[in-house]
C-alpha cells in the first residue's frame, strides 16, 4: 500500500526526520575522495619541506568533508601520552573567519586546541570584548590601542600549537584570508603566515575555491613554499570519472531509499534512476 | 477546468524520481518506459549495475 505523504505545511514525523538526518551525514567513500584523502595525508605526515599546502577545487566538490574527515581520524588514533601531558593533536582544523581578523583567527586556534585559558587570554585584553570588538574599557572610555594583529595573542597560540604538537593547521575557506584585499594586505597576510610557519614548524593547509590560487603569486617565496592538492570534479569526457560518478551516485541512491521509505532499494527503482545518470 | 484554487500548477507537474522513490513503481511503470526516450548526452546505454564500483561510507 502507498505511504501516505506529509503536508509540506507539516513537520516530517520524528522517525522519518531521523532517517532523513542519517542521510544528509553520508558520505559516499567515492574514488576522487579517497585519492584526494590519500595525498593529503600523505602531505600531512611529510610536508616535503613545503609550509603551505594549497587544497583548491570547485564549491561543493567534498574539500570541507575531507579536512573535517582527515582531522578527526588524526585526532582519534591512539597514541601513547606521558603522565601530565595533553593529548596531542597532529591536525586541527579552523574556519577562516569572514572578514578575516587575526584575533577572530588566534581564537579560533585556541578554541580548536581546547586550551583552557582562551577566556582569560580575551578578557585580559584591555578593551575587548568576546568577539574581537573594541568595547568600552571600565571607566567607560573606549580603547585607543591597535587590535589588528592581536600580537597577544600569537604567543599562547605558538605555545599551545607546540604543547599539542601540531603538525598542520586546515583553514577552511581561506580564500577569505584574500577577499577584497589590496596586493598590500596580502603580502602583509602572506608575511604573517610565514612567520608563524617559521616559528611554529607547522603546516598550513589551505583549502577554497580556485582564486586561492593567486595567493602563490604574492610572492615568488609564497610559490616555491607551497605545494598544492587539486580537488577536482569528475569529468563526463573520462571514463573512468564517468564509472567512479555512478559508483558515488548508486550509493547515495541506495542511502536515499533507505531514507525515504526505510528499506532497501530494488534493482529495478535503482535501474530506472542510473539510466538517467548524467542528469545528476 | 475544476483547479482548485489551493493548488498550485507547480504542484500538478510529475515527479517521476521522487514518486519512484516514495512509492515503488508503479504498475503502469513499464508502459511509460516503453515510450522512445531521447537519452541524455547523446544516447548512452543503460547501466549495467554488477558494474558499477561498489562504494561504502566516508569516515
Amino acid at each position: 500500500m502507498p505511504r501516505k505523504s506529509t503536508p509540506p505545511s507539516e513537520p516530517l514525523p520524528t522517525e522519518r526526520q531521523e532517517r532523513l538526518e542519517t542521510f544528509k551525514k553520508y558520505t559516499v567513500e567515492h574514488a576522487m575522495l579517497l585519492r584526494k584523502d590519500d595525498e593529503l595525508t600523505q602531505r600531512i605526515w611529510e610536508p616535503g619541506g613545503f609550509a603551505f599546502l594549497l587544497l583548491s577545487g570547485p564549491t561543493g566538490v567534498g574539500k570541507s568533508e575531507l579536512l573535517r574527515v582527515i582531522t578527526f581520524r588524526r585526532q582519534t588514533r591512539v597514541q601513547v601520552v606521558p603522565p601530565g601531558d595533553r593529548l596531542p593533536l597532529p591536525v586541527i582544523l579552523v574556519e577562516t573567519p569572514a572578514p578575516f581578523t587575526y584575533r577572530e583567527w588566534y581564537e579560533r586556534v585556541l578554541r580548536a586546541l581546547d586550551e583552557p585559558f582562551i577566556e582569560e587570554v580575551t578578557y585580559r585584553e584591555i578593551g575587548t570584548s568576546l568577539n574581537g570588538k573594541k568595547a568600552t574599557s571600565g571607566r567607560g572610555r573606549a580603547s585607543t590601542k591597535t587590535l589588528d594583529e592581536a600580537p597577544e595573542l600569537r604567543w599562547p597560540v605558538e605555545k599551545a600549537l607546540a604543547k599539542r604538537r601540531v603538525l598542520a593547521i586546515c583553514f577552511d575557506e581561506a580564500q577569505h584570508l584574500m577577499a577584497a584585499r589590496e596586493t598590500e594586505d596580502l603580502k602583509r597576510c602572506w608575511d604573517w603566515l610565514k612567520s608563524l610557519s617559521n616559528t611554529t614548524g607547522v603546516l598550513f593547509v589551505l583549502a577554497g575555491p580556485y582564486p586561492l590560487l593567486k595567493f602563490r603569486r604574492v610572492s615568488s617565496q609564497a610559490a616555491r613554499r607551497s605545494t598544492d592538492v587539486h580537488f577536482p570534479r569528475y569529468r563526463l569526457e573520462n571514463p573512468e570519472d564517468c564509472s567512479a560518478f555512478q559508483g558515488a551516485l548508486l550509493a547515495l541512491l541506495k542511502q536515499a531509499c533507505l531514507a525515504v521509505s526505510g528499506r532497501e532499494a530494488k534493482k529495478t527503482e535503482l535501474q530506472l534512476l542510473m539510466d538517467h545518470w548524467p542528469l545528476f | 477546468m475544476g483547479l482548485r484554487p489551493s493548488r498550485r500548477l507547480k504542484d500538478l507537474e510529475s515527479h517521476p524520481i521522487l514518486d519512484a522513490l516514495v512509492f515503488g513503481l508503479r504498475a503502469d511503470a513499464p508502459a511509460k518506459r516503453s515510450t522512445p526516450v531521447k537519452r541524455p548526452m547523446g544516447g548512452r546505454s543503460p547501466v549495467n549495475l554488477a558494474e558499477v564500483p561498489v562504494y561504502g561510507e566516508y569516515r
